[in-house]
């Protein structure tokens, strides 16, 4: 179920098929093994529950563009311990200016944004986690929290 | 698994009370929006929201919230939220909804 390697252990990895049962099913089977191995309460889980969905829809929906021939890879490790948490999630999407979007986001919430119905999913991360990182193409964002006391 | 039960008894005469019991995620999301759809019918009162016992939100069940305030405001109504759990007020708070919607905590 994981393998233990320098850096940490890693507790999950695998390719999803980009389809909303597939990825709400993989969420459960990442937070079940996370909750074997380290201790999170309920409010932790739930941010990483949020956080791997936030990840995923967005490399469902804008990497891969509801295309359901294309998958998302996901790799969950922990480290220090299992005090920190890192999630990477790629898509194989042409990527886009991830970065842009979430400091549009961040700037502020017009009354326009504000009513938009999508475009919060980073914004939520972002707030959630202690670190994200992008690659320079775009379709791979790693995340980094802090488990334990918030 | 996710609910949406009308509260057909809850006449405050403030709005339709709509009690969202469960989870919200991106598979049962598209229910959700149909049936809260269906429940606020042709919008001619305040829709309150009871979150009280949702457990589970993220952006796309936020989405459609504000899919359904723009369909009310439409209609000169608004949309009131009521009791969420903290880490649903949380999200609210984020992503500024919590300024976008009326937040109400009721005993």
């Amino acid at each position: 179920m994981s393998v233990k390697q320098k850096d940490g252990i890693q507790i999950y990895s695998e390719m999803i098929s980009s389809d909303t049962y597939e990825v709400c099913r993989q969420v459960k089977v990442i937070l079940n093994r996370l909750e074997r191995i380290s201790e999170i309460d309920d409010d932790q889980q739930f941010d990483i529950r949020v956080i791997l969905s936030e990840l995923l829809q967005n490399a469902i929906r804008h990497g891969n563009a509801n295309d359901s021939n294309k998958k998302v890879f996901v790799d969950v490790w922990l480290h220090d311990d299992s005090r920190v948490l890192s999630i990477r999630v790629t898509d194989q999407g042409q990527g886009f200016d991830v970065k842009r979007t979430i400091e549009c986001r961040g700037k502020g919430c017009s009354d326009e944004l504000a009513m938009d119905e999508s475009g919060r999913g980073l914004l939520i991360v972002r707030n959630l986690c202690d670190d994200i990182q992008f690659n320079p193409v775009g379709n791979a964002i790693t995340v980094r929290m802090r488990l334990g006391s918030h | 698994m996710f609910e949406l039960v009308v509260d057909m008894d809850s006449s405050e005469g403030s709005g339709k009370v709509i009690l969202l019991r469960g989870e919200i995620d991106i598979y049962s999301a598209p229910d959700f929006k149909d049936n809260l759809f269906q429940a606020m019918g042709d919008c001619r009162e305040d829709i309150v929201l009871d979150c009280s016992e949702l457990g589970y939100i993220d952006s796309m069940g936020l989405g459609i919230m504000v899919a359904a305030l723009k369909r009310a405001r439409q209609n000169d109504r608004n949309i009131r939220i009521r009791n969420p759990r903290t880490n649903v007020k949380k999200l609210f708070k984020i992503t500024g909804l919590d300024k976008v919607f009326i937040m109400e905590e009721l005993k």
